[in-house]
């Protein structure tokens, strides 16, 4: 299984997601050149290079940095470059950095990808991407408190595909909209993390960790439903008692402190699914592993697959789910 | 007696006394070392009159568990009454068209620890062909976690393996790391 380590960051006034070690500019390239094959592809809205070798420590030990218009790539040895076709950027190469001239507004994905070794990076059109945010969510219905910290988790991912239904896959629908939920929430400048960022596997417990590390207030798993009815469910953990302070240094009791908050959390995202959806909400306690983890109103919400197979109901779904935030962190 | 037909006849008598001494040698000696021959035993199918008991078996079906009363062998060890009722569970129930029970899941072994907690090993096909949201899979590891306490005493809780490893989880809702007992408190 290829590990994968996701990084973000933009460029050219675009906030950073996640910050990027500095390079050191000018570091003397140590050792003999690395041999490394570069790969370079353009895609509707980005265009995606890749640095490929044997070495596994070269790409672990490389950073990526995004300033102005400008993304360097700094490696631990010179290189040795065969590029297999034509790199439709502006690059050099200067001993082990190697530079790409961005001249519109960008922002970049990092990829650190093993078997085989490689560095992948997307170089976005920011204007692209923007275009593709639902523009409904900008503008209308109640605004979420900029000092919300929201972690949004899409179910599933990699190997563990989730319910298939003809050509809908859980672990894409769940990524996707959460993308789409994450896109509005920056647009606002609000404070918002994914769980995972591409189509990886990633364990209860690894998420659980990461939701926690980012102290938000509001933990949505987001999950697709067999039945035909959206699914709400709360943890089953009993609110904390005086005895049990010494539960709680435990990763599966965090929840005991916030019950009545993912309480109120799934009753404000139940809201605004009824009135939107007019259908029944199911409303369900249970001993999810993942939501007693979290220190934060969590909820796992799944979707009906009739709901998810209307390609036109994503943007819908974001707007309501962030509405539903909305409703619960205006109380 | 001519010459010839006294060496003949004593030709013949040493040759049988040989092969007596041979077939003696073979029954002495297969007495002495157990040279046993070996007889299989094939499973087969409980028949009417076989010695033969009733298990309670609970099946995941359209979002609840079902109870079925099944006819297996009777057994009188911990692990092999629980392997019937595994096989009986991995069948999935008869009345319904499609099992919720993934399919192609084979038994692979059976084990009674020390500490009451049975572990059951199932082959890659039990995660890998599981097809559900969280209530599906709460309700599959219920049914498998509910046959065998209600018909094998002894067992104080139940862990899934899978290839005879511990993994995470089943379907991405619940953890199979620990037994199943405080993970499956009932759904409110």
């Amino acid at each position: 299984m290829a590990a994968l380590v996701i990084l973000s960051v933009s460029g050219a006034g675009y906030p950073a997601e996640t910050k990027i070690p500095p390079s050191k500019t000018g570091a003397a390239p140590g050792g003999p050149a690395t041999d490394v094959s570069l790969r370079f592809s353009r895609h509707e809205g980005f265009s995606r290079i890749v640095f490929e070798t044997t070495d596994e420590a070269f790409i672990k030990n490389s950073t990526v940095t995004a300033e102005k218009n400008l993304i360097k790539i700094l490696f631990p040895t010179s290189l040795n470059l065969k590029a297999q076709g034509n790199v439709e950027l502006e690059t050099s190469v200067k001993g082990n950095l190697y530079t790409i001239t961005v001249n519109n507004p960008f922002r970049i994905k990092v990829l650190k990808l093993s078997s085989p070794p490689r560095l992948s990076i997307d170089v976005i059109a920011a204007a692209k991407e923007e275009g593709r945010k639902p523009a409904t969510v900008e503008g209308r219905g109640p605004d979420i408190s900029p000092n919300i910290r929201v972690v949004l988790d899409p179910g599933h991912g990699g190997y563990e595909v989730g319910i298939v239904s003809g050509d809908l896959r859980e672990k894409d629908f769940t990524f996707s909209l959460a993308r789409s939920m994450e896109a509005a929430l920056i647009k606002k400048n609000r404070t918002v993390f994914l769980t995972r960022k591409a189509d990886q596997f990633l364990s209860i417990t690894d998420r659980a960790i990461f939701a926690n590390q980012k102290s938000p207030d509001v933990f949505i798993s987001i999950h697709l439903s067999s039945a035909n009815d959206f699914v709400i469910y709360t943890p089953a953990a009993e609110p904390a008692s005086q005895d049990s302070a010494g539960e709680l240094y435990g990763l599966m009791s965090r929840q005991r402190l916030y019950t009545e908050k993912s309480k109120a959390l799934a009753e404000g995202l139940g809201n605004v699914l009824k009135e939107e959806f007019k259908g029944d909400i199911i409303f369900r306690k249970m001993e999810l592993p993942l939501l007693a983890s979290v220190g934060a109103a969590s909820v796992m919400v799944e979707l009906p697959i009739a709901v998810a197979s209307d390609h036109s109901s994503k943007t819908k779904l974001a707007e309501i789910l962030l509405k539903g935030i909305a409703s619960y962190a205006g109380q | 007696m001519p010459a010839n037909k006294k060496r003949i006849l004593l030709i013949l008598v040493f040759i049988l006394l040989f092969l007596g001494g041979i077939a003696g040698g073979f029954f002495y000696f297969s007495q002495l070392f157990g040279f046993k021959q070996t007889v299989e035993t094939v499973p087969q199918e409980v028949k009417q009159g076989e010695d033969a008991s009733f298990v309670r078996v609970y099946y995941p079906s359209e979002g609840r568990l079902i109870m079925e009363e099944r006819r297996v062998k009777r057994q009188v060890a911990v692990t092999a009454i629980a392997e019937e009722i595994v096989s009986e569970f991995l069948k999935g129930p008869s009345n319904t068209a499609k099992s919720a029970v993934p399919s192609g899941t084979k038994l692979l072994g059976v084990y009674y620890g020390s500490d009451g907690i049975l572990y059951v090993d199932l082959s890659d096909e039990f995660r890998r062909n599981f097809q559900g949201d969280a209530l599906n899979e709460f309700l599959l590891l219920k049914g498998l976690y509910d046959s065998i306490i209600s018909n094998v005493t002894g067992v104080d809780d139940v862990k899934v393996i899978i290839e005879g490893k511990e993994i995470e989880s089943i379907g991405g809702h619940f953890l199979a790391l620990y037994p199943l007992k405080n993970m499956l408190a009932d759904v409110k």
